[in-house]
This record gives structure tokens, sequence and C-alpha cells, in this order.
């Protein structure tokens, strides 16, 4: 089979501008966009810059964007991706372009993944009984290969590539959710700091992007309740978040709805809400926010069921 | 200046740098890739340990000196055996998640074992274990060189003083000091067209060593994996298989086992059975394990389009793993005075002539788990050799003479001519003849080396550079197989010859050892230690 | 015809009063007849922990199931938190737990069998684009939309059970007679869920995702979701501002959309309560005499 790929081809370090290179290559049948630019790269030409290991979906590396797509290209099969006899490759989008289809994967995936304590801390005995139960779900969460597909696919990193996003995130929760693990209230906390779980406007991407089923948002969101019932709701430099759940919580609990202007007045405090308070002028004087919730009926089962839980959590982080 | 340099950050690099470190060396890991981008993170099968009820490190060892035909040597084998209750015990207090039957492990019947012994972390215990000790890695602080080339161990009178090492992202060379340099780059599956091999795998230590002049051993010994997917190189979980298999040639079964199965399914292609040049691997498919074959059904349908639940699979034989390698003692060390050897580069002599399924992964932790400790010893007390620029000064001269070729072969070519002659005369089948072909080739393809150029002249990011580099020491790996391959007359294990298809006792008594001689190998015996069980006792 | 419980959420009947009241307007208009849930409560919105929000949301479930009749939701959030509870409660053994901590002692079980549907998805299921085209009586001629889904109304696939539904509000947007303008970002977040967290990446998203309908030249957006208007259109001064950007790009609530093309008066659907003004829109539809 002949294929063209069309690969966007760029070296910082010379300070020469972004160009497209042509390669023609005559691939076995079944052969994989990896394959087919490792071959580009042996036999003809070895500048080019692209990750890639195992070729089998392990490493994670080879994430790039083949006619649109972006995948891990080791399983893309080329018979299934070419157009017209073309493949046009480009690489990552956010992450700063060191070479070529390489990316600075340190500073975009790594380096926030270290951050997380990413190693098993035990005092001795495990924190909570060792069943497979556990282990399976510990397992799930090791299927991460770090190939950044859902960090490439958040909303969040669309707009700041400072936020944790979810693979290093998903990686805290992995140690969060370990029986062995007795270093939970301190994985929260800072996980719970500025850019980090609370900072994902869970809108499913991440989900959506992992070839490995772990699910980042869900888990992101797994996380996010594990800190409620711990009592924790936030990091030390976040109170913000602590007090906007609460109000959250409370709003709900005392009437079965959520009054946003006691919320934003209980979240951002008074000097917060004078920030607000143009845009909250402007609403009023158009007519929103004009209804203050009257308390409901079935308010108090509401406040029952909030009650319940609530004291489960109260025996269950004693 | 470190203590000790480890060069491969694989299953057995990483533990051999942990535990190094837990012994107070100082310590830095060297990859050319990211740690958990090593071949190692593929490997989708078990780490056996004989943890089950009735099973005891002696049946453990037993099994393995057989299946490895009585070649591997004795008292290694019982110590790996026994340290597998250690190597467990400390993996899953680092945070490796065995499956388990409710509290305790779940053990797994790998093909080949009489008793289930083979620990899973579903079908990605590689990819776990990857993980785990690269998490004990950078918990303990070793400092890590990522993407760094070794291109060559130096030695400083008759003990090793460092490495050369090429940062494949500025192009630069830099010489890295060292009491103790413990190899740990894998093996040289590259050599070989199809194979189960990742890119880096080109067995680059096997070849720094031979160059250093350290015995090479058991190279003879290539092991082909018996169901690798059509078309790509990814092995069939043997946890899978153990789930019943057949294997079936155009309807017809193949029954052979082990060592001798993959042959038999090369065979029956060679032979026109079969389809596309493939056998089905059949199997059952229980649906409650969906999850435990996760990543192989993904990787399955992304490769192949195929699913697993469909119970059957397109799969022909490929080279998976050496079985041998620098010839080490059981602490690890090499001929060469702070030298060490771990992992699949190392001749660890536990496998003898077949490996066990599960025996790979046992065999690179325990092995590594001693020889990282053994390393931090060794250096204890020891005065660092004097800093010199002297041995980068030199690659870059070397770098740039090639760098001034013009139009030579080309690399790649040259690596595929020389991959698909070791699948044909030094693969499942090897002869007199073929053997010499085989050796013709690669002198041919070295005598080409000298004047091949690289497609690339850059500084940065120069993988045309890296891939000459390759060639060079898969070219010396070849040699060693090939040699090696000649003198051992008989048939045994994985190592299977037309012209002498049976054993031969006295042969089956020896090791076969490659030392590079005036820029020959020569192969030379050692007796094989066998203190507890005889052949003919079986 | 079609009768619903219908659940209002609590921005309906708070910061978009005009959603409420265009959502009824609308209803009436094309003969569906909604039942409002009094008696229920917040959801959660995906900020309260499912523990808390799973047991209110099988109340929620459980009193529709009584009245006999498929919820309806006007808010993204809304119907993917009720829809992923409504998904974990399919789950036997889950339900009977949840039924009998929290249900039973008010006389309440939920047996599983209650729909979720979106507005958007029963004008599209149910209603039907046709017989929507045939009530129009004002097109919406050249008036270029941008369609903007809410993360909830697109993802995660098994709440949203049916691919299509991604691209039903484009067929809602050339139904009434208005060009729909495509964006990169329509399935995107709006960045309503950090406001608290992290304020100025949402105004980022915001700014970006107004951004890039006026960059394409749309007129105005259209969203089935009161979060995704509060962040867009609520703080789109606020996001013009921080990015230095230029906006002023007015924000439909779905049933404004659909009631301005049916005829409906524009103060009935509470167009005058949106932060951006639509009356430029307004004017194009020559709805506005005088000139700007
Ligand atoms: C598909 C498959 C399945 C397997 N299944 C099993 C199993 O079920 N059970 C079992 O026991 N064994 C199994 N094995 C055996 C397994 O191969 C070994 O036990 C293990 O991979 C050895 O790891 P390693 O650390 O020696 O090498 P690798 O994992 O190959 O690591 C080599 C490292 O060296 C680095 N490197 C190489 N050259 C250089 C250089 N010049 N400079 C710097 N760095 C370099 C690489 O970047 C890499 O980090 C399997 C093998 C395969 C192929
Ligand atoms: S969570 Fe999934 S998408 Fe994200 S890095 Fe891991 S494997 Fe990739
Ligand atoms: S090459 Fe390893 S995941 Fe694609």
């Amino acid at each position: 089979m002949d294929v063209t790929f069309k690969v966007r081809r760029h070296d910082p370090r010379t300070g020469g501008k972004p160009s497209q290179q042509e390669y023609s290559v005559d691939l076995a049948p079944g052969a994989t966009v990896f394959d087919a630019l490792v071959q580009i790269r042996e036999e003809q030409d070895g500048s080019l810059g692209f990750r890639g290991n195992c070729g089998r979906g392990f490493c994670g590396d080879c994430v790039v964007r083949m006619n649109g797509k972006l995948t891990l290209s080791c399983l893309t099969p080329v018979d299934k991706t070419v157009k017209d006899g073309v493949i046009a490759v480009e690489p990552a989008p956010y992450a700063r372009q060191t070479k070529d289809l390489m990316y600075d994967d340190q500073t975009f995936l790594w380096d926030k993944y270290r951050a997380m304590k990413p190693w098993l801390v035990s005092d001795g005995a495990p924190a909570k009984p060792v069943t497979e139960e556990a282990m399976a779900n510990v397992r799930t969460m090791m299927r991460c290969t770090m190939c950044g597909l859902c960090d490439f696919g958040c909303t969040v990193i669309d707009v700041d590539q400072g936020f944790m996003g979810p693979a290093a995130l998903t990686k805290a929760y992995r140690f969060m959710i370990d029986p062995r693990d007795t270093a939970t209230k301190e994985r929260l906390t800072m996980a719970g700091e500025p850019k980090g779980m609370w900072d994902c406007v869970h809108c499913w991407e991440a989900s959506e992007h992992c070839p490995v089923g772990i699910d980042p948002t869900h888990r992101i969101m797994d996380m996010r309740d594990l800190s409620v019932r711990h009592g924790i709701r936030s990091g030390k430099q976040n109170p913000k978040v602590a007090r906007h759940y609460d109000s959250f919580a409370k709003s709900v609990k005392e009437s079965g709805w959520l009054d946003e202007f006691k919320i934003t007045m209980d979240t951002e405090g008074i000097m917060g809400s004078l920030r607000l308070a143009p845009v909250a002028l402007k609403a009023l004087t158009r007519g929103k926010v004009a209804v203050i919730h009257p308390k409901r009926s079935g308010a108090e089962h509401i406040k029952r069921i909030f009650e319940k839980v609530e004291a489960e959590f109260k025996a269950g982080q004693k | 200046m470190f203590d000790v340099v480890v060069v491969g950050g694989g299953i057995a690099g990483m533990q051999a740098a942990v535990h190094a470190h837990s012994k107070g060396a100082s310590v830095a890991l060297i990859t050319r890739t990211n740690p958990t981008s090593s071949y190692s993170i593929t490997i989708q099968d078990g780490l056996n340990a004989a943890l089950g009820p009735g099973d005891s490190p002696e049946a453990h060892a037993k099994e393995t000196i057989h299946a490895g035909g009585f070649l591997a040597d004795q008292a290694v084998v019982d110590s790996v055996c026994k340290d597998a209750s250690w190597v467990v015990e400390e993996l899953d207090r680092w945070g490796v998640p065995f499956n388990r039957d409710g509290a305790a492990y779940d053990l797994t019947r790998l093909p080949g074992s009489a008793t289930a012994r083979g620990l899973i972390a579903d079908d990605m215990t590689g990819h776990v274990l990857t993980q785990v000790l690269y998490e004990q890695v950078l918990k303990s602080g070793i400092k890590l060189y990522e993407e760094f080339v070794v291109e060559e161990a130096t030695t400083e009178g008759s003990a090793v003083s460092g490495v050369v090492v090429l940062d494949l992202a500025t192009g630069r060379f830099e010489f890295i000091g060292a009491k103790a340099v413990i190899l740990a780059t894998g093996g040289p599956r590259r050599l070989y067209e199809p194979s189960t091999a990742s890119l880096h795998c080109s067995g680059d230590g096997i070849a720094f060593a031979y160059r250093l002049g350290a015995p090479l051993v058991d190279m003879e010994f290539v092991q082909y994996h018996p169901f690798v997917l059509k078309n790509s190189r990814l092995a069939v979980s043997e946890v899978l298989t153990a789930t019943a298999e057949r294997v079936t040639a155009s309807g017809e079964p193949i029954t052979e086992a082990e060592a001798a199965l993959p042959r038999a399914i090369a065979a029956a292609i060679a032979g026109g059975r079969g389809e596309d040049g493939c056998v089905a691997l059949e199997y059952t498919f229980d649906k409650g394990l969906t999850n435990r074959f996760f990543n192989t059904n993904q990787r399955v349908s992304g490769l192949a389009g195929l699913k697993l639940a469909d119970g059957k699979l397109p799969v022909r034989p490929a080279m998976h793993r050496l079985l041998g390698g620098v010839a080490v003692n059981h602490e690890g060390a090499t001929s060469i005075g702070g030298l060490f050897a771990v992992g699949e580069c190392a001749g660890a002599t536990v496998h003898g002539a077949y490996g066990l399924p599960g025996n790979f992964l046992l065999a690179s932790l325990t092995t590594a788990r001693r020889t990282g400790r053994a390393a931090a010893d060794y250096t204890g007390g020891r005065p660092y050799m004097p800093e010199t620029d002297r041995m980068a000064d030199h690659a870059e001269n070397r770098r740039l003479n090639i760098f001034r070729r013009e139009g030579g072969p080309n690399v790649a070519a040259l690596r595929k001519e020389l991959a698909a002659a070791m699948h044909q005369h030094a693969g499942l089948v090897r002869d007199a003849t073929g053997l010499s072909q085989a050796s013709q080739t690669i002198e041919r393809v070295a005598d080409a080396y000298k004047t091949a150029g690289v497609t690339s002249r850059n500084q940065d990011y120069n993988f045309g550079y890296l891939h000459y580099l390759e060639l060079g020491n898969l070219l010396d790996a070849a040699q060693a197989i090939v040699a090696s391959a000649a003198a051992r007359q008989e048939s045994r294990g994985v190592h299977y010859r037309t012209d002498f298809p049976t054993a031969d006792p006295n042969q089956g008594a020896q090791h076969h050892l490659v030392t590079l001689t005036s820029g020959s190998p020569a192969v030379t015996q050692r007796p094989v230690e066998m203190s507890r069980w005889q052949p003919s006792t079986n | 015809m079609n009768k619903y419980a219908f659940y209002t959420g609590c921005v309906s009947k708070g910061a978009c009063p005009e959603l409420y009241q265009s959502t009824v307007a609308v209803a009436k208009k094309i003969g569906v007849e909604l039942v409002e849930m009094l008696d229920v409560g917040c959801n959660g919105a995906g900020v309260l922990t499912t523990e808390i929000s799973d047991p209110i949301n099988a109340r929620t479930l459980a009193k529709a199931e009584q009245m006999g009749l498929p919820i309806m939701t006007i808010c993204s959030t809304c119907q993917g938190v009720i829809g992923a509870a409504r998904l974990r409660l399919m789950n036997e053994q889950y339900r009977t737990a949840i039924n009998e901590r929290f249900l039973r002692e008010e006389g309440l079980e939920y047996k599983g069998t209650t729909v979720v549907k979106h507005f958007l998805w029963i004008l599209v299921e149910e209603v039907g684009v046709e017989l929507l085209e045939g009530l129009v009586t004002n097109p919406l001629t050249d008036v270029g939309v941008s369609p903007f889904y809410g993360c909830y109304m697109r993802r995660p696939d098994d709440v949203i059970e049916q691919g299509g539904r991604k691209r039903y509000l484009e067929q809602i947007i050339t139904g009434m007679g208005a060009t729909n303008v495509d964006i990169s970002g329509k399935g995107k977040c709006c960045g309503f869920p950090i406001a608290a967290a992290d304020e100025t990446n949402s105004l980022a998203m915001a700014a970006k995702h107004t951004g890039e309908a006026k960059d394409k030249g749309a007129d105005a957006m259209v969203v089935p979701c009161p979060l995704c208007h509060l962040n867009l259109d609520g703080q789109q001064e606020r996001a013009a501002a921080s990015t230095k950007k230029e906006l002023g790009i007015p924000i439909f609530h779905l049933p404004q959309l659909i009631g301005l093309a049916l005829g409906i008066d524009p103060q009935e659907l509470g167009i005058q309560r949106n932060m951006v003004s639509l009356t430029p829109v307004l004017r194009k539809l020559g709805m506005v005499k005088q000139p700007a």
C-alpha cells in the first residue's frame, strides 16, 4: 500500500518556521500510522521527531493528530485513516512543541503527575482491608499509560495549561482508593489546592478521550465526593471552594433548592461580592435573581436525607 | 559522579536502582525512553512465585530446571525461586495490586507449570510493575536521565569508570563517572523479524560488555513466542491462553507444547496450512473475565479490528526473548570490575534452554534486587576514577566521522537484511549450512556498516544516528548468537538443529561462553552447575 | 397530547426567570402540557456528593413515577445529573437500598421506570421539528445562530443514550429559519462550574466560546442550559473585560429562540431580562423599528 504522509515539521531549537514535509511509503498490510512513521524515520529521514516505543498501546507516547483525529498512532491502522492516499500528521495541541511531533511532555504531563506524590504511603498496617474488589479498582486506574489524551481533550487545559489535568488527578485518585495507602487525607488536601480537582468543570471530555476506560471525569467527581466525605472539601490555599460547597449544601438542605445570591455572598464574602456587584446590580434591574426561593413543601424530606448522610460521614471520619 | 549508574529503566533497571539506593549508594538511572515506556510494560503475563497451597520453591525450581533442559545453573534457580516470596511481599508493600481471590493472591496456572503460581495484575502485569517501580524511583530521589542514550561503558585499567551518554534532545555527549555500572538495557529483539520488539530493543548492554571483553553466555537460546497477533508485535497473553487453548492450522489441531510449539506452528504455516501466514489460536473466553483482559481486547481491536470474545485470533510465532546475555555470577557481577548486568541483557543462567512463562519477570526482579545491593556494596570505600571528558570527545569525533560519510549503505536496509537472515537461519530451526549463511550475512552487513551513512546530520533528536548505533550493537549480539549456535551441535530446548536433532548429554552439561577475541567471537565452555538434580533422575 | 412532570431546576426560578417564562409560553403554544413538580429538590448539580444527591434524585424520580409522567428538564446539568442518577438506580440492589434507607420513611418507593428528557429532546423526538416548522410565523431569516450545548447535553454517552441528540440544536436553529453558525466549542464547557473555584478560567471559557461565535459571524447563540446562560450571557461583560476582547453577542435560551419564531411576544419570552441585549437581533428581524 502506497501512502503519502504530510507531516508537520518544526525544530524550535534552530529557530526555523513550522513546515510540512511529504513522505511516500510503501506499507505492509495491517500497518499502523506509528509503523509508517517508524518506517519513514528509519529508511528515509532520521531527523523526524516523534515518540512511541511499544507499538501496542502500552507506552502511551505516540499520540499525534492523524487526518484530524487525535489518538494513539500505534492503534490507528493506516487503511482506516487514509483519505485519498494521504494522511496528514500533526502534533498534539497545547503543549510546547520540542521537535516535529514531539512535545514537552515533562511540563505538560509528568511534572504534574510527580507533584501528586505518586507512590504508596504506608505507616504499616493497611488503612482498610485489602480485598480483590479494592485491588480491581486500583488496577483499573493503573491501566493509565499517561498518553495525555484526557488532558488534550480537557476544556480547562484549553484555557489554562496550569491546571493539573485529569491525567495527574486520576493518578492521585489511584492512591486514595488503595486500602494500603494511609495518606488519603493529605492527598485530598493536595488535590484540592487551586488548579486541582475543584478546577475541573466536569464536562466529561476526559472520559470520552481516555482510550482505556478510566473515565477520568468520573474519577475526579469521585475524588470530590471522597473529599466531602472526609470533611476536607478543599486545599489549604483554596478556602473559597469549601465555602462554596458548604453554602450550596446548606441552601439545599434548608430549603430544598439553591439560592444563588446567598451562595455568592457566602463564597465570595462581602469584598468578593462587591467585585461582582456591577453584574449583580444589572441583573437585579433586569428582574433576574428576583425570586428568593421560598421554602417549599418536601424540603423537610430533603433535610432528612442530608442529615442521615452527614451523620454517616461523621461516623466514617472517626 | 555517582556510586552506581544504572543503564536502562525497565523493570530490572529500576529494581536494581531502588535497591542500590536503599543500601546508601548515590544512584543515577539512564534511559533512552521514559522509564514507563520501556519494553517491560508490554509484559501481559505473570510473575511466578511458589505461594499457593502445596507449592514450594523446591517444586518451582525443579520445574524450571526440567523445562530449561537442565541447562540452568541450579543454585541460581534455587535462590531465584526462594527470593520470590520476598520480592512479592515488597512489591505488594509498594503498591502492586495483584489479582486476589478474597484476601489471598489469585494464582494462575501458566502454560508449562504444573501448579498455579503466576501472580498477575490483570493482563498488564508488566505495565503495573513498571509503574510501581517508577514510583519507588521517584520516591527515593534517584537521579533520572531520561531520553539519554548510553553509547558505551568505559573502563580505566581493569575496572569500570562510567558511561558515555548522548543527550537525545541536544545531541551533546557527556561522560558520567561511576564506581559501578549496572547494565539493564534489555534484549536484542530488533535483531529478528518478526519479533515482539519495542523500538529500543537493541540489546545495547550486551554489546557494551562484549566490546569490553566480558564473556556472553547461553547466546544460542533464542525463544519465540508462539502466539503473536497477525501483523503486529502483540504477544497474546499467556493468562488468556491459560484458559484452555487450542491451536489449529486449517482446522487441524497442533499439539506440541512449550519449546516445540512455536516450531510446530511455523512448520504448519510453512507447509501451507493456516491462513495469511497465521494459524488460529482458539480459546474459551469467559465473559466474566472481560475486565481482566481489557487491555488485550482494546489492543486486539485497535491493531486487527478483532474481538477477544470471538474466541479465536490469527497468530504466528515471533522472536520473543534471548535467554542468554552478559555472563554474570549470582550477584550480577560480570568479569569486569564494577560492571554488573541484570534483566534481559544478563546471562543469569536461570532459564537454561527454555524459559517458562512467568519466570522471566521473576528472574529479572530477584536478580536485580541482589545485584543492586551487591553493586552498592562494591562501591563502599572505593575512590572515584578521575573525571575526564576524553571519552565524550572521542564519541563526538566518531560521530563527526560518520556524519562526513556520503551515500553509504542505508542502515535500515542493513538491519532488515540482518533480521531476515537471523530469523531464517538462527531462529526456530537451525543447521550448519544455515548458520554459516547467517555468518556470511553478518560479515557482509558488518562490512557495509563501516561505510554506512546516516539520513540526518542534526545535533538534536537525531534518530538516524541512534539507529546507526543500534545496528552496531545488534551486529555484536548477532555474531555471538550465531557462533554459539554453531558450536552447540545438539538440540536442546529452543535451540533446535535439524542436523543434530537430539540432545547430547555431554554438550548439555556445558554452557557456551562467547568472548570477543581479536575482533572475532571465540566460544569456550563452562560446566553447568547441577548440584541438586541430574538429567537422568528426572 | 404530550404531558410531562416539569422539573424546573433552581436557576429558572432564580437567576433566569426568563427561561421559566419562555418555556411555559412555548409549551403552551405547541400543546405540551406541563405539571410543575413543586415538592422536589435540587438535584445536586454535580456539586453535592452522590451519596446525598442520589437519594434526592431517587425521590424526584419516584414522585414522577407516582404521577405516571416522564420528567421534563430545561437545564443540561439537571438532565445530566438526574439522568446519571437514574442510570445508577437501574441497578436493583442499589435502588432497593436507597428506597429502604431514604424513601420509605415518607411512604415513597422508586421502581426504576421514570424517563427523564430535556425539553430539547422532547421537541425533536416527540413534538417533532416538522410540526414546529409548521408553527413558525416569524422565521428568523438571515439570523446567524451558533449552537452551544453545555457539557451534559453531549456527554457521557451512556447518559445521553443517543448520539443523534448531539445534533438537535442545529435542527432547531434551521427549523426556526435561522442560519446555523457552527463553532468548534459547541460541545465544550461554558465555564460556569468553576465560577467560584477559578474565576479567571471560568471567564476565559466564556470569552472563548462567545468570541468564536462572534468571529464566525453569528448574530446570537442558543443554549439549552441556564447555567451556560449565566456564564455566557450574565458574565459576558466581565469575560470581555478580562480577556480584553470585544464581545457583545446575545444568548438565547432555547425556548426564547423558538418562541420568537413562533410569534410569541418577546416580552412574554422575558427577552428584556437577558443581560446582553437581544435588540440587534430583533432589529434585524424588523421587530424593532428605531435604528441603533
Ligand atoms: C510480550 C512479552 C511478554 C512477556 N511476558 C512475560 C511474562 O509473562 N512473565 C515474565 O516473567 N516475563 C515475561 N517477559 C520477559 C520480559 O521480557 C523481561 O522479564 C523484562 O522485560 C526484562 O526487563 P528489562 O528491564 O531487562 O528490559 P526492558 O524493559 O527492555 O528495559 C530496557 C531499558 O533500557 C533502556 N535502554 C536500552 N538501551 C539503552 C541505551 N543504550 N542507553 C540508555 N538506555 C537504554 C531502555 O530505554 C529501557 O528503559 C515477556 C516479554 C515479552 C516480550
Ligand atoms: S487517564 Fe486515560 S487518557 Fe488520561 S493519560 Fe491515562 S490513559 Fe491517557
Ligand atoms: S507506541 Fe506505545 S502506546 Fe503507541
